[in-house]
């Protein structure tokens, strides 16, 4: 083994050996991976912080209205539409397990509560993150690789204030009222099986919602929200924005990979800090 | 000695496990026109990306007028972007905005002009092309 130098500018000398390094491959591949994941959460979470920091600058209530209206409200119909099949399957399948225990009368309650509680929040981001998200990912990406991003930064108009910043208070912003349009909707659906086509007392169905249904869970879900607005926004704005330094590829296929990573990474992000949020929400 | 304009002082830079740039010395003059000449991806534009500051070294310091670049502080880095222009590849014109609306942006973005006078320097640009 080799001797320590005393001097600590000489530490640089006791980086293994090439020999030492093929020696254990398993903890050098390792090694590298979790300072990999290390740096690249810190770059995340530096990212956000001043992005999130520059919403609240001069001149971004213009861009936060337009990327309002383009996640938020373009967004909208796809993911009413999700929201009604989901409850309307809901409604099917609560009916026909409760109807096992004599408890179909609970129909209403137990949709709501699941839907407000659970797939509200987490199917709405997973829809928003497809439609939106890839999008934002692929035109930041594009705004990369074509020099457009550094083209802002020599006009001395800060790229994280003008592009990232208003897409991320347009998430904060978009994605609870895409959850509440998503919660009454796939209440509305599983209205529509259980009451409209399986018989259940109309007004069972809507007092059981009101009884069961407290503030906390409304407030739960809307929390829930926010957080997968944080995620999804500072994912693919930050694959989009160093889409450039991709180590595996360049040019459009770095954007192409981008965008793929960006909505996996986004999804499986959903469903842990979903786990994570409701673990503390309990 | 006349001092240069811009100079490089063993500057290198890296991106992950690939030198770029090693230790490259340089020094350009004022009144004289330097050329850059070299291979696809010898790194001349990441040399040029370092003067308008898009990239900063990873070793060595680059110095304007005798001032490193990297101690300069807000207004004077400020100052010294302003005197430098940079023609992208590409152009890197916003092609999702008009030529109005590309002229306009820097305008609207940096500067506190109200519509109508965006308006007027946005034509009397749109005049020269």
């Amino acid at each position: 083994m080799r001797k320590r130098p005393k001097d600590d500018k000489l530490l640089i000398n006791m980086r293994p050996t090439t020999n030492e390094i093929s020696s254990l491959p398993f903890f050098h591949f390792i090694g590298k991976r979790t300072l990999y994941i290390i740096n690249n959460l810190g770059a995340v979470a530096i990212f956000f912080t001043l992005a999130f920091l520059k919403i609240f600058r001069p001149r971004q209530l213009k861009e936060i209205i337009q990327q309002v209206f383009y996640i938020g409200a373009r967004s909208s119909n796809i993911v009413m539409l999700v929201g009604l099949f989901t409850g309307m399957v809901l409604g099917l399948q609560l009916f026909y397990t409760l109807t096992k225990f004599g408890s179909a009368g609970v129909l209403g309650s137990v949709v709501a509560l699941t839907l407000i509680r659970e797939l509200g929040p987490v199917l709405t981001a997973i829809m928003i993150t497809a439609r939106a998200g890839s999008a934002m990912t692929a035109e930041i990406g594009i705004l990369r690789i074509s020099e457009q991003i550094d083209a802002l930064y020599t006009m001395r108009i800060d790229p994280l204030r003008y592009l990232i910043s208003p897409r991320i208070a347009a998430a904060i912003i978009s994605f609870p009222l895409l959850t509440a349009f998503f919660d009454l909707v796939g209440i509305l659906g599983g209205y529509v099986t259980g009451v409209l086509l399986l018989g259940v007392d109309k007004g069972a169905y809507f007092y059981r919602i009101r009884a069961y249904v407290e503030m906390a869970d409304i407030s739960g879900g809307f929390i829930k929200s926010l957080v997968f607005a944080g995620l999804v926004s500072t994912i693919c704005c930050y694959q989009g924005y160093f889409a450039h330094l991709l180590s595996d590829s360049h040019g459009a296929k770095s954007v192409s990979l981008a965008t793929t990573a960006a909505v996996v990474f986004s999804c499986v992000m959903i469903l842990v800090s979903d786990y994570v949020v409701t673990s503390f929400l309990m | 000695m006349e001092t240069p304009l811009i100079e490089f002082r063993e500057v290198t830079k890296r991106f992950e496990e690939k030198t770029v740039l090693d230790k490259i010395n340089l020094e350009i003059y004022e009144n004289q026109i330097t050329t850059v000449i070299g291979k696809s991806g010898s790194g001349k534009s990441v040399l040029l990306k370092h003067i308008i500051g898009l990239l900063s070294p990873d070793e060595g310091s680059i110095l304007f007028r005798g001032k490193p670049v990297s101690k300069m502080k807000k207004g004077e880095w400020n100052e010294y972007r302003s005197k430098i222009s940079y023609m992208f590849q590409n152009n890197a014109l916003f092609d999702s905005m008009t030529v109005f609306e590309n002229i306009a942006l820097p305008l609207r973005q940096t500067t506190k002009l109200r519509k109508k006078g965006i308006e007027k320097k946005v034509m009397s640009r749109i005049e020269h092309l």
